[in-house]
């Protein structure tokens, strides 16, 4: 009786136990998801709308849920006055120039409040810290309003056109009315029928000639066929474009010196540049040559004369002999 | 009900008796409670499907099947399991006890029969049916984990991820305090209406199934004013 007492204590035990295991874990991970065990620090800002908010909602920033909404309250001048509860370890990335806005979490869901911006060489938020409220946010909603009321507009547009066609207004209602035009119209896509079946009968006629080529091509012992498929005329072919190329460095090269000997004759620094470009400079080595050539003239009639001189005579004399 | 609280805090306490409920009231329910959590996790996943399949919304199932559960669905449905369970056992037994002049024969014998009877089992529906509640809200997401693993290949991490962030410590605690307060009212029904039994075994029977009824009716009557006093501390 007694062991039967104590086995319900032992199985009562247990099952309380298994529960209240059950149940811390579900608090756990409940606080694990609400970030509820986090160390937390108050930081304000004031909104002028903020279209729902409620408290518990979620803060983020950069996608990331870094806190949530504590307290809504309307300041004196009819702002709102929204405290947010923050992780202490994203208060690293909250500087004191950071500025909220006020966004939707999806389509349909919760409103949140997003942490943005803040620059690195600013100060990081302190508790109970300002940061700026962005008046011009705009979220989902606002892009879905914006399409609806563009929506409405193209509609508008649409029943203005139908109703001109109906009154017979303009060109479009023109076309649809006028028979003459229509006839017109008729003959233009006869036309356009005929010119698309030439088409059609040249484009088969050009299909056949580039099949017959195509075959010729394939043909074993042409020309092509054979610059196409033997490999050593592709590795002759490949030196000699190589060669060529070589070549055509050292024509290059080449006419890079000419042209710049052609520029150093064209200047008139240098010799050949002064003689060729210079008109003082030739007219003075003309100036030169003449007097060069009278001087010789000169110098001829002198040496005659030194040759008869009685001086010189036995030296000439001995000479010729 | 008020001399079930002046008897409780007062020694001697009936703690083996207390055990011996507890054993029978938890442990016996078990099986029972944790089948129909586990089928309710099931049907009401089920259920929800086609109504978030037409928004393309299926991703909201674990949100919606957690609050569901946790929220509602497991504090009243094993509160109910028990009423008619253990609340028409004690209307029965008590019944049968008073009617064949049991009780009477204990008060003779200088033993206090309120306390050994009535206080030792509405002690233990009171605290094992808030344990009764954590084992049907496991079982119970366990079952719509399942189904929706079957249709949607989510996986059990993922499934609690989502389904975690829409319930709060206020709907856990709410949760906790239904159960309590459902506990102690099949027990204290039960026993009252077995304890007041008359007519013999006419009057058992009638006991039995009175219990049922009435712990039915003021589980919803608590539900619902419950539920009113919760929802002024939601933001």
């Amino acid at each position: 009786m007694k062991a039967g007492k104590n086995r319900q204590l032992i199985i009562v035990g247990i099952f309380s136990v298994l529960a209240v295991i059950i149940l811390v874990a579900g608090v756990l991970m409940l606080g694990e998801q609400h970030k509820s065990f986090e160390r937390k620090f108050p930081v304000k800002t004031i909104l002028p709308d903020v279209n729902g908010l409620k408290v518990g909602d979620n803060v983020w920033f950069a996608g990331v849920k870094i806190g949530i909404i504590k307290s809504i309250d309307l300041t004196d001048d009819g702002r709102v006055l929204v405290t947010m509860s923050i992780e202490t370890k994203a208060r690293k990335h909250i500087h004191q120039d950071s500025y909220t806005k006020l966004g939707t979490d999806g389509l349909i869901g919760n409103k949140i409040i997003t942490i943005s911006g803040g620059a690195a060489a600013t100060p990081l938020i302190a508790d109970n810290g300002y940061l700026r409220g962005n008046a011009g946010a705009s979220d989902m909603m606002d892009v879905l309003d914006s399409a609806s009321k563009n929506l409405v507009q193209i509609t508008k547009n649409l029943r203005d056109v139908s109703q001109r066609i109906l009154t017979g207004k303009g060109t479009l209602t023109a076309l649809l009315n006028d028979s003459v035009m229509a006839g017109n119209l008729q003959y233009t896509l006869q036309d356009a029928k005929g010119a698309m079946a030439q088409i059609h009968t040249g484009s088969g006629k050009v299909m056949d000639n580039l099949s017959a080529f195509s075959t010729r091509l394939n043909r074993s012992g042409t020309l092509v066929n054979n610059l196409l498929t033997d490999t050593t005329s592709y590795e002759n072919i490949s030196k000699s474009i190589t060669q060529l190329k070589a070549t055509m460095d050292t024509l290059v090269l080449f006419s890079k010196n000419l042209k710049k000997a052609s520029e150093s004759l064209n200047s008139r620094q240098g010799v050949t540049g002064v003689l060729l470009n210079d008109e003082a400079a030739a007219e003075h080595l003309r100036s030169t040559l003449n007097n060069i050539d009278s001087s010789s003239i000169k110098l001829k009639e002198d040496l005659e004369a030194v040759r008869h001189n009685f001086l010189f005579r036995g030296y000439f004399k001995k000479k010729g002999n | 009900m008020l001399r079930f609280f002046t008897e409780v805090f007062r020694p001697p306490y009936e703690f083996r008796e207390t055990i011996k409920q507890c054993y029978k009231v938890g442990y016996k329910s078990l099986a029972l409670v944790s089948l129909t959590g586990f089928i309710t996790g099931i049907v009401f996943t089920n259920q929800s499907r086609p109504s978030l399949a037409e928004f393309g919304a299926t991703s909201w199932l674990p949100g919606l099947i957690a609050i569901a559960i946790v929220r509602a669905l497991a504090p009243l449905i094993t509160s109910l399991i028990v009423a008619g369970k253990v609340g028409s056992n004690i209307g029965a037994e008590l019944g049968s006890m008073k009617v064949t002049e049991q009780i009477e024969a204990m008060e003779v014998s200088a033993t206090n029969p309120f306390k050994f009877l009535v206080v030792s089992r509405v002690v233990a529906t009171t605290l094992m049916n808030p344990l009764l509640v954590c084992y049907m809200a496991f079982v119970g997401l366990l079952g719509a984990y399942l189904n929706v693993h079957q249709h949607e290949d989510t996986s059990f991490l993922a499934f609690f991820q989502h389904g975690f962030p829409s319930i709060s410590f206020l709907d856990l605690f709410a949760s906790l305090i239904k159960s309590v307060v459902y506990g102690f009212t099949v027990g204290i029904t039960g026993c009252y209406q077995g304890y007041n039994a008359t007519k013999g075994t006419e009057g058992v029977g009638k006991a039995a199934n009175v219990a049922v009824v009435v712990s039915m009716f003021l589980i919803f009557i608590e539900e619902l004013i419950i539920v009113l006093i919760v929802n002024q501390f939601r933001p």
